[in-house]
């Protein structure tokens, strides 16, 4: 047998599933590792959940260019016949929503390291490109850009979640079990 | 009084006892340059002085004073400034002031100064050499000169900070000045 990498027309295949599971993972990491760092006090601990927070950022970045070549190459499973069109636009709206967000989120992060002081290396050996000069006025804005962002993100990442139950719970349909397990009910 | 005073200075100028003395100009430069997770940070102290007193004769067998205003430490960023202040760093409202005082200046082979002698900063004094050059005429002249200080032999940087794995143990010290005879 071999793994369908590919996905199908009714259901994900592992490259997908890959990409959404990791991502998923990283992000809530990000989430935690972020809202700790920034409420502790200023140790070299502080200063070493940054640099991760800021590594798997980017690493988050790198999978999202990746996953979203391989979306495009690759059409999704098909929704439920019972989706209502309106749901059915709602959702495919939602879900390039989400797509942005993986972009903008790691993007403004990197601005605001960028525009501080702190010189930064990917997980504390890669050299970073460092693209704009110091400023301290540019820094305040975009973290409070980054904040907004990341505050958008996990409200429509919670309404994902929230989406994925009600299919799985109240539909009873297959949309979760395809992202989790590559099948079908029945199958 | 006044009149004392002033036949009593003009009677030591006369005689060539009076300090002969190069201070600082404002154009000098003090930089200080830690290392943040491996890579260099440089910052710079705006106020400080330096001080050659050559009573003795040449450079060589001369006393060099350097004081500086540890308030006045820039990272050229609000929050590390803050920090830097703090009792783990300079601890600035207990210790405002660094001040280097040499024992004995002499020439090396590189054609080049030694100043040996010892600082003093955060309530520890330690033995240090300052290496510096020197160039210039009869008034005015340049000094420059680099040094390496293990950071944690003065106590800045305790705690936490101490270990050097973020913030590196060892600071580059780097100086700029021109001095004019006074």
């Amino acid at each position: 047998m071999t793994i369908p990498f590919r996905n199908s027309a009714d259901s994900w295949g592992a490259t997908a599933r890959g990409f959404h599971w990791l991502i998923a993972a990283l992000v809530l990491a990000q989430f935690v590792i972020g809202s700790i760092a920034e409420d502790m006090k200023l140790t070299p601990a502080k200063l070493d959940l940054f640099v991760w927070h800021k590594s798997i950022g980017v690493t988050v970045l790198l999978l999202a260019v990746l996953r979203l070549a391989w979306r495009l190459a690759n059409p999704p499973p098909a929704m439920p016949a019972a989706t209502p069109p309106w749901e059915r636009k709602f959702a495919a709206a939602a879900h390039w929503v989400l797509y942005l967000l993986l972009f903008a989120v790691p993007l403004s992060g990197w601005w605001v390291s960028d525009a501080s002081r702190v010189p930064f290396k990917g997980f504390f050996f890669l050299p970073m490109p460092d693209f704009i000069e110091t400023d301290r006025a540019l820094q305040e804005g975009a973290a409070e850009v980054h904040e907004v962002l990341t505050m958008t993100l996990l409200i429509v990442v919670l309404g994902h979640v929230a989406a994925a139950l009600r299919h799985h719970f109240l539909l009873r349909d297959d949309v979760l079990r395809r992202m989790l397990t590559g099948r079908r009910n029945g199958n | 009084m006044r009149l004392i005073a002033s036949l009593l200075l003009s009677t030591l100028a006369a005689s060539g006892a009076v300090a002969d003395e190069w201070r600082m100009q404002d154009e000098g430069e003090l930089l200080f340059e830690p290392t943040w997770e491996g890579q260099a940070l440089p910052g710079r102290f705006e106020n400080f002085d330096v001080c050659l007193d050559t009573s003795d004769g040449g450079i060589a067998g001369s006393k060099l004073t350097v004081t500086v205003q540890l308030d006045s430490a820039d990272m050229d960023d609000p929050d590390i400034n803050e920090a830097i202040a703090g009792a783990e760093w300079f601890a600035v409202d207990k210790f405002p002031a660094a001040t280097f005082t040499s024992d004995a200046i002499e020439a090396t082979p590189e054609e080049g100064y030694l100043a040996s002698g010892h600082l003093d900063l955060k309530g520890v004094r330690l033995p240090l050499d300052v290496p510096f050059q020197w160039s210039g005429s009869d008034g005015r002249a340049a000094m420059t000169g680099e040094l390496v200080i293990d950071r944690t032999r003065f106590d800045v940087g305790s705690g936490e900070w101490a270990s050097g794995d973020t913030i590196g143990t060892a600071v580059r010290v780097r100086f700029k000045v021109t001095l004019e005879r006074q």
